[in-house]
């Protein structure tokens, strides 16, 4: 088996949070941290230190190669599978939000007249046939994605920064620690997702958490943070936190020489990268569950079921947008995810500190 | 195993209605002893000959002194018939082998052996400037059909005991010669053993051509990426085998085979080394840039015109409109035909004679093109577009790799009719995950940018760094010393 490196994780990794990043960071922070939400990411990154600090407790003696390992040696082999089965539930659904999401952005920002299901099968066709290869392709592919995701926001901030007004983003002052603080609450809530990565530990070199932690921490939060803060300064908190798709709104303000603007389509059409790497990455998360789950020895041909019910999930998921933005943003969801990506692994590492058993 | 014994009367009797196989009867000078000289006319030198082995043999008195045939086995091979490459045959087969590959033979009935000189003297062609990789500045050397000049080609620019030439033969019937070439202390153990193992893994009559030489190398064959190098370059394959690469001569082929690479490898040009790194730099970028536009810019054109027409600026798109009113057919319909009509002229200024491709080329691009635009089938815009993207695919230095970006630019056209910039992304991402996946001889496709751990990744790839920060070899090949400045072993 080819294995990936922590590095081609944490690649991966950031790429899987950009497709939620432009559909909720934008509109989340400046509703609850207005002027100061672009600081929301900064703060958020101590909590993803804190998950990846509580990862590298789970692994770092090298007993365990999965999160199934970690659960069955901390909370014993009867609770394992329940929570193993609550995981599964959960990432599915997560699988379902996002293809739904990215079909649904398509359709807003490039073709309007266009049925979601188009752009649901034709990805899900493409996730197929990826997923079925080993996940050292996906992680390979995402160290080239992440290149041209680098050339890109280069581009996007350089564009937005001339229609960038001081008075949407700025004063900051110690009054906004706590809309701060409340709009990091769904950012961790995404990081959080790391977690789930080590679902597919057996397919990862000696997990050693600590290299590249530092940089992929910092790269994620200065971008998320840049990020928030053009979107932001841009279209100002008001306007941002009403709009659904702010981001793509922020990218129409861009005028490259007078000669070309209406970037959202172009930009819409690369973001498509992330939300194929978010697809695929779940897909094998998912895949891999169900192998741990019902102790099978190959994953690959779980791959096709997993994509036709992902088709006709996403469609039954919402019935139209507004109900989908009201699922992905509720504090239900939220906390879910946070109980699932941060709770578990804290109580798994506590227990297992008591038991000794890591 | 053969039971055959060496003997005239038997090579006699495999080559009955052979004229070109000649056997010259000796006596030897002061002896009843007689051997038979075989050689095939046309591969061997008859000066050679004469001089070298038939003129000691009837003429070196202490040839008569042999007691026995035996003997007059070892004073051949201890002085009297004096040549440089000589060698006792004990076999049948090893007898036969050195007459087929030009070698004189002198079979000595009663000793049931024969020695061989070798006396090869085959017409061939002279060393000469590469066709297809001309540069202005650097070597002019190429490769030709005989794979021991090649060799010593390479040898003349690698004077190290460290060169390592082995030679083994392909092909039940053709009995093709094919040497591995690599660094002793450089190359990767395990490319080397695992480039061998497919050689000897080959079961078939004859080689006769590249492709089925480059289809074994590579296993399974079913993907449309090159993923093997060719060069007629002495100095280009010789800076390969310096980097911890191994090579690749088969006798017969005026080209030499490079490997393990990476798609990177496809982008670098002998005339890179020859400039300072900026500059070279600067060229490597414009060949990327131009793969890039060979690649989408008809997909972008249709699915602008189809399907984005807002992101144009509204001066151009205005242009295209009003070029695109008289025109019969539809945009996507214009680019497809123009792409099928640009490869049919590619092909036919292949096939037929230089003089007459360039004419071909010509009359097909300037005067048929313009004639297409005065009777209003085709747009100016369109050709324009379609034009740009097949020059800019001839920037790159790879054929192979220019003729998968022409068969992608129709895939991603068609799919830009589907979908726009939608399906043209999807497509590309379908294309650059297919390099993901792939590796060549361990070696991830699109290393160092993926699967090389991140190091290296402008050091000889979309630019060139300066020598003197140059100072290791591409630790994705993995070389045995890395060092290729200061520290080397």
């Amino acid at each position: 088996m080819q294995k990936i490196s922590t590095r081609q994780v944490y690649i991966m990794f950031i790429l899987t949070t950009l497709s939620p990043a432009i559909a909720l960071f934008p509109s989340f922070v400046a509703r609850h941290g207005s002027a100061a939400g672009w600081i929301a990411p900064i703060a958020a990154s101590v909590g993803l230190i804190a998950v990846i600090a509580v990862l590298h407790g789970l692994f770092k003696s090298g007993r365990f190669a999965d999160l199934h390992g970690v659960f069955g040696g901390t909370f014993g082999k009867w609770s394992a599978k329940p929570l193993l089965t609550v995981y599964l539930l959960w990432t599915f659904a997560l699988f379902l939000l996002y293809v739904r999401y990215y079909a649904e952005r398509i359709v807003a920002s490039m073709f309007t007249s266009v049925n979601p299901d188009f752009f649901i099968i034709s990805m899900l066709i493409v996730v197929f046939f990826a997923s079925r290869a080993k996940l050292s392709a996906i992680a390979r592919f995402s160290e080239v994605a992440i290149l041209v995701f680098a050339v890109i926001f280069a581009v996007f901030f350089v564009s937005l920064i001339p229609t960038l007004r001081a008075i949407h983003v700025l004063p900051v002052t110690h009054y906004d620690a706590v809309p701060v603080l409340r709009s990091a609450y769904p950012i961790v809530s995404v990081w959080g997702f790391i977690t789930l990565f080590f679902f597919l530990g057996e397919h990862i070199e000696k997990p050693d958490l600590k290299s590249f932690a530092k940089k992929a921490v910092l790269i994620l939060s200065v971008a998320t943070a840049l990020m928030i803060f053009l979107v932001v300064g841009s279209l100002g908190p008001d306007t941002a936190a009403r709009m659904p798709w702010p981001f793509f709104s922020a990218a129409k303000l861009i005028d490259i020489m007078q000669s070309f603007d209406r970037l959202e389509a172009v930009l819409s059409s690369i973001w498509v990268i992330a939300d194929f790497i978010l697809i695929t990455v779940f897909v094998f998360i998912i895949t891999n569950i169900v192998k741990k789950l019902f102790n099978l020895r190959e994953s690959r041909y779980l791959t096709g079921p997993v994509a036709m019910l992902g088709y006709a999930g996403s469609l039954l998921l919402a019935a139209n947008t507004r109900e989908l933005e009201l699922f992905a943003a509720s504090s239900t969801t939220h906390a879910v995810n946070l109980v699932l990506c941060v709770g578990v692994p804290v109580l798994a590492l506590a227990i297992g500190k008591m038991r000794r058993a890591l | 195993m053969s039971t055959d014994k060496i003997s005239a009367g038997y090579f006699r009797q495999k080559f009955p209605e052979n004229p070109d196989v000649v056997f010259n009867e000796v006596v030897i000078k002061n002896s009843s002893l007689r051997v038979t000289v075989a050689s095939i006319d046309g591969m061997v030198s008859s000066q050679l000959i004469d001089d070298y082995v038939l003129k000691p043999l009837f003429q070196e008195a202490a040839l008569g002194k042999a007691k026995d045939a035996r003997e007059l086995v070892s004073l051949m091979m201890l002085g009297p018939v004096y040549h440089c490459q000589r060698k006792v045959c004990n076999t049948v087969k090893d007898a036969m082998g050195e007459l087929l590959q030009g070698n004189a033979i002198v079979i000595v009935d009663e000793a049931e052996a024969a020695v061989s000189f070798d006396v090869k003297g085959f017409a061939s062609r002279g060393i000469s400037e590469s066709s297809t990789e001309g540069v202005l500045k650097g070597s002019k050397e190429a490769f030709i059909e005989v794979m021991r000049t090649n060799t010593a080609l390479v040898r003349r620019r690698l004077q190290t005991d460290t060169l390592k030439i082995n030679t083994t033969r392909v092909g039940t019937r053709s009995q093709t010669a094919v040497s591995v070439v690599y660094l002793d202390a450089v190359a990767n153990p395990e490319t080397v053993a695992a480039i061998k193992t497919r050689l000897e893994a080959i079961d078939i009559d004859g080689i006769v051509s590249a492709g089925q030489m480059e289809a074994f190398l590579l296993g399974r064959r079913n993907s449309v990426f090159p993923q093997l190098i060719y060069t007629e370059r002495v100095d280009k394959f010789c800076a390969n085998i310096l980097e911890g690469r191994v090579g690749l001569i088969v006798d017969g082929l005026p080209i030499a085979y490079i490997m393990p690479v990476d798609l990177v490898a496809f982008f670098q040009a002998p005339e890179d080394y020859a400039h300072g790194h900026i500059l070279s730099s600067l060229l490597r970028i414009l060949r990327f840039s131009c793969a890039f536009i060979a690649l989408v810019l008809p997909a972008i054109y249709v699915a602008m015109v189809m399907f984005h027409q807002d992101m144009l600026p509204t001066q151009l798109a205005v242009s295209i409109i009003s070029n695109t009113v008289a025109i019969p057919l539809p945009s996507y319909l214009e680019v497809l035909l123009l792409i099928l009509a640009f490869e049919i002229l590619l092909e036919a200024g292949l096939r037929l004679p230089q003089p007459i491709g360039q004419s071909v080329s010509i009359v097909g691009g300037l005067v048929v093109g313009q004639a297409a635009i005065f009777a209003g089938i085709l747009s100016p815009g369109v050709i324009m577009v379609v034009a740009t993207a097949g020059i800019a695919g001839f920037v790159l230095p790879s054929q192979d790799l220019s003729i998968t970006i022409r068969l992608f630019r129709i895939a991603l056209v068609i799919l830009s009719i589907i979908g726009g910039l939608y399906a043209v992304t999807l497509g590309l991402i379908a294309i650059l995950f297919r390099c993901c996946a792939l590796d060549a001889f361990g070696v991830p496709y699109l290393a160092p940018f993926a699967g090389g751990g991140g190091k290296r990744m402008f050091n000889d790839t979309v630019v060139r760094a300066a020598w003197n920060k140059s100072s290791t070899r591409p630790a994705d090949i993995g070389p045995i010393d890395s060092a290729k400045q200061g520290r080397q072993t």
